[in-house]
């Protein structure tokens, strides 16, 4: 089924060595490389040579199968709610979820036959048709599974033959195609449908097929179906008890063996063989053995009529033995290994099995989940029950996260994994690519859902750098905000003001009247806020309070040192006002300022955003003459207040 | 009598679901609807019909699909067949319905960045005009058979989230971080003529808005907090009801177009819920004094809240209503259509 693939490059071609390096869920990066002579595992990547991302589809990507995906993932979601509510769920809820489990594979197989029905090409049928025969063959596991590890009931083999009954629906087929043919007696397959519905203990069925044969009415037939008729059957639903059963069945047999020997069947080999087969005969089961497809087949319909009453625990045995006869050891199919498994009740070896011959752990993961809680997750030295359900459950999850879409259901699979499902998720979390303030913000609640607050900065902080690249200078300054970053934040505003130089407006006022506390986040963003503050007041004409806020925003250091010129400037229309707007005390801080931006500008190598920040002579000067006039009003005043 | 539902499994997570409005006004239940998916390698938009030529089935059926680049955000109607699609990459496109689902026409990159695209995060119509909104904080204008935009105002800093048509030339604007503002077509500055917040510490976003069918100047918006806020235009500066409506991101929100006493939310958090007045208290609707959304406080007191569906594990990303026929779907990549909503 696999093809190889290749990557098309020179680097390649020259290199032998191929490094790599796995990623999350299906991926994997390979890169040529050298290998040192002294280090043989890790590989140094040889300079600027591409990297290659390999990554694969999983069954679970198919469209029909991720149906299959979100309903079993309401199924989990039902069965875990149900846990946190009551701590304990009776084994009938657990089998009922069972039951829903082998619904939704069913539905999905459903789908898939009639997606192969409808696919265009037939390499596409035939890959849709061996996805479903994969679905097909995981529900009859379960199924057994279910028979098994679930409900266990007392008397195993009635649970096993309707199993059987349900997956091997042949017998009624044949009976139908039978029952079709003008002349059924004489139809090639009369004997064998009518085993076939014996085997399976459709008596009602068999009695039918036997009454329209033209022999019906002759001693050894009417022997027979008085026989079937008496014969003690036991049900799933069943009054009677065991031993009680017992009784009845061996009465029954011996009444059988006796008519047998009395040469009731003499006249007919082929009834004679239906009775051998009624009373468990190995003989006859050897002859019909062709009958059966599989090992579990024989071996079920076989104890149906030797050992009607076996125990669960000694199937392993008989499983062994009759898989020994069927087909041997020596070449085991996957699917037998596993079924055996189930029989000799060895969880991890089935977990094992179906494990790796899937390419999902969709299968394992709610099978071990069923299991656990049912108690029947076996624990052993190196992995506890627990940590084996988790780590199932965790590697579906990575697998779902691997896919652009399925990601969402994976987060709600790791918040049922108690020691490492938190961490996981906000690993997994923030390497998600967003690309959308919508994908951000979904992921932003589900982060504070779960109290992951990293996650929280993290998508933050990307859609901050994002906005910043994007030009959207508001939006960067708002996700710093949101995400507390005072590093980006500084960095926001400072290209804000930078913006602001350049068109002598400001960007984005919609946001920056309306950050309020979100100020806070740093102190140029504090600055911005105040400086633009200080437009206001001013474009309102309230002078005082614009000058009261631009001594501050100078005096109490807050604003860069860069933008120190730009506020000198914006100070000097306030000093030619009449009556000065700045007190004495005032313009000697606008003095000192000015003092220590003429004498520390050459020593100090800061760049200078914006030419409009740079104080030439021109500028000096006419703050210089501003100043002064605007102290000698003040002194005027003052003297006139004296 | 039991709520009808039919869940569908579509294998892409879905964005958006409308229904097409039948074309005679009246209490005619609908028939077809259009769901868009987001957030997968090839999303789509997909047309749908409830009615089945077998009644025991209400299971709708896939009538045809268009495949689109980009997530669907939005999906509105413009009159009985034609709709316009708000697309992750920038793009609005405009389809119709004809025997099965064609792209008309598509007004290209009309949201975008600096040097790259922006997604359209919405578009609204009120025939001739149509507007679009997205993540560059651009309201675009646009008329059916113009090539380009007509008008584009530089509406926002950040992102706007939803917007309606409050009247013929007035949009209501709601952006990432809960400013919400009202434009006026006509108007030739670049200004709003409102701007006001969702609420006093302005960070939490709106997500959803809808206009009362009847009166244009209700708008109820919906935020990140699942809040419900009812506006009233005509004073708008400050919001006339505010109620809880989920704990989780209310992520649309939908008046029933007849019974505009009825509305319904889906949220993040997987809930759609059914808004019902308590049939005792309820003034007499049409006055706008009696409106049953303008009464403040009393409105929490005079709603009851009804589950249209057991709260789902994923987030419900859309719902719509229209006669007795309801439509939702999800991140769980499933919708679901009750054909019987219960008043």
């Amino acid at each position: 089924m696999l093809e190889p693939i290749g990557i098309l490059d020179s680097t390649f071609i020259h290199n032998k060595n191929i490094g790599h390096s796995w990623g999350y869920g299906n991926n994997l990066v390979v890169f040529p490389t050298k290998f040192s002579q002294s280090t043989t595992l890790a590989g140094v990547p040889c300079s600027r040579k591409n990297l290659f991302m390999i990554s694969w589809e999983r069954t679970l990507y198919n469209p029909f199968v991720r149906k299959l995906v979100n309903e079993s993932c309401g199924a989990f979601i039902a069965i875990q709610t149900r846990l946190g509510k009551e701590a304990q769920v009776s084994v009938s809820e657990l089998v009922q979820s069972s039951h829903q489990y082998r619904c939704i594979i069913n539905a999905c197989i459903e789908d898939l036959n009639q997606a192969a029905d409808l696919a265009e090409t037939n390499e596409a049928t035939q890959a849709i048709q061996e996805m479903s025969e994969i679905f097909y063959k995981a529900e009859l596991v379960w199924n057994l599974c279910e028979i098994m590890y679930l409900e266990n009931p007392l008397g195993i083999l009635p649970h096993l033959l309707e199993w059987v009954r349900i997956h091997f629906p042949n017998a009624l087929e044949e009976t139908g195609t039978v029952l079709a043919s003008p002349n059924p007696e004489f139809h090639e397959s009369y004997w064998k449908a009518l085993y076939g519905l014996v085997f399976q203990l459709r008596i009602d069925s068999a009695i039918k097929l036997l009454r329209i044969h033209s022999g019906f009415q002759t001693d050894a037939f009417q022997s027979a179906f008085e026989l079937l008729k008496k014969m003690p059957v036991f049900s799933v639903n069943s009054p009677l008890s065991a031993p009680e059963f017992t009784f009845r069945w061996n009465h029954w047999k011996e009444e059988c063996e006796s008519r047998i020997h009395a040469g009731d069947f003499f006249d007919s080999q082929d009834l004679q063989l239906l009775m051998e087969i009624l009373c468990g005969k190995e003989e006859a089961f050897e002859k019909v053995a062709d009958f059966f497809e599989t090992w579990y087949q024989r071996m079920i319909t076989q104890l149906t009529f030797t050992h009607p009453t076996i125990s669960a625990s000694s199937l392993g045995d008989q499983a062994d033995q009759f898989l020994a006869a069927f087909t041997g050891f020596d070449d085991l199919s996957s699917l037998d290994a596993t079924l055996l498994a189930v029989l000799r009740r060895d969880t991890r070896k089935v977990i094992g099995e179906m494990q790796g011959v899937l390419d999902n752990s969709w299968f394992t993961a709610h099978l071990a989940d069923l299991l656990y809680h049912a108690g029947a997750l076996q624990s052993f030295e190196d992995i506890n029950s627990l940590q084996l359900r988790e780590t199932l459950l965790r590697d579906y999850a990575i697998c779902l996260f691997s896919h652009q879409s399925l990601w969402s259901v994976g987060v709600l699979y790791l918040d049922h994994c108690p020691t490492v499902g938190s961490a996981t998720l906000e690993h997994l979390l923030t390497r998600l690519p967003c690309q959308s303030e919508l994908k951000a913000s979904k992921l932003i609640a589900l982060a504070e859902r779960r109290k992951l607050t990293s996650v929280v900065t993290s998508v933050c902080r990307v859609m901050g750098r994002n906005a910043l690249k994007n030009g959207r200078l508001g939006a960067a300054v708002a996700w710093a905000v949101r995400a507390q970053d005072a590093p980006l934040a500084t960095y926001a505003a400072d290209a804000v003001l930078e913006r602001y130089l350049q068109d002598s407006d400001f960007t984005s006022t919609d946001l920056l009247d309306s950050l309020g506390a979100g100020l806070l986040a740093s102190d140029r963003l504090a600055f911005l806020g105040k400086y633009r503050e200080f437009h206001r007041l001013y474009s309102a004409n309230d002078f005082h309070s614009a000058a009261t806020l631009l001594i501050s925003l100078i005096s109490s250091r807050i604003a860069p040192k860069y933008f120190w010129a730009v506020l000198l400037m914006d100070a000097l229309p306030l000093l030619e006002t009449n009556p000065p707007v700045f007190t004495s005390d005032q313009t000697y801080e606008l003095m000192q300022s000015l003092q220590e931006l003429t004498s520390s500008f050459q020593d100090d190598a800061e760049p200078i955003p914006h030419p409009n920040c740079q104080l030439n002579s021109d500028k000096t000067m006419l703050i210089t003459l501003a100043l002064s006039r605007n102290l000698a009003k003040c002194f005027v005043q003052q003297t006139g207040y004296d | 009598m039991a709520d009808r539902v039919c869940a569908k499994f579509v294998s892409k997570k879905i964005r958006k679901v409308r229904w097409q409005r039948p074309g005679a006004f009246g209490r005619q239940n609908p028939e077809c609807f259009v769901t868009g998916s987001w957030d997968d390698e090839q999303n789509e938009v997909s047309f749908w019909n409830t009615v089945q030529p077998n009644e025991q089935n209400i299971d709708p059926v896939l009538v045809s699909t268009i495949p689109v680049s980009g997530d669907v955000n939005d999906i509105a109607f413009y009159d009985t067949s034609t709709f316009f699609v708000a697309l992750g990459n920038g793009s609005i496109a405009m389809m119709r319905i004809d025997q099965k689902l064609t792209m008309i026409s598509e007004w290209k990159d009309i949201h975008h960045f600096k040097s790259r695209k922006a997604p359209a995060t919405g578009v609204l119509c009120q025939s001739p005009e149509i507007a679009s909104i997205g993540e560059d904080g651009k309201l675009n204008l646009m008329r059916v058979n113009q090539e380009k935009p007509y008008k584009t105002l530089d509406a926002d800093s950040c992102s706007i989230n939803a917007a309606v048509f409050t009247s013929q030339n007035e949009i209501f604007t709601g952006n990432s971080r809960g400013m919400i503002k009202l434009w006026d077509l006509r108007s030739v500055s670049e200004k709003p003529i409102l701007s006001t917040s969702l609420s006093e510490d302005s960070e939490i976003g709106v997500t959803s808005m809808d206009r009362h069918p009847f009166q244009g100047h209700i708008v109820a918006v919906g935020g990140y907090d699942g809040m419900l806020t009812v506006f009233d235009m005509r004073k708008a500066q400050t919001p006339v009801t505010v109620m809880e409506a989920s704990d989780n991101c209310l992520n649309d929100l939908r008046f029933h177009p007849e019974r505009a006493d009825h509305l319904f939310t889906a949220s993040e958090s997987g809930a759609v819920w059914h808004w019902v007045p308590l049939s005792g208290k309820n003034p007499a609707t049409g006055g706008s004094s009696g409106n049953l959304w303008l009464s403040g406080d009393l409105a929490t007191q005079q709603l009851n809240i009804k589950e249209i569906l057991p709260t789902l594990p994923l987030a419900v990303n859309s719902v719509d209503v229209c006669g007795e026929s309801l439509i939702c779907g999800g991140d769980n990549e499933a919708f679901y259509y009750v054909s019987n909503v219960v008043f």
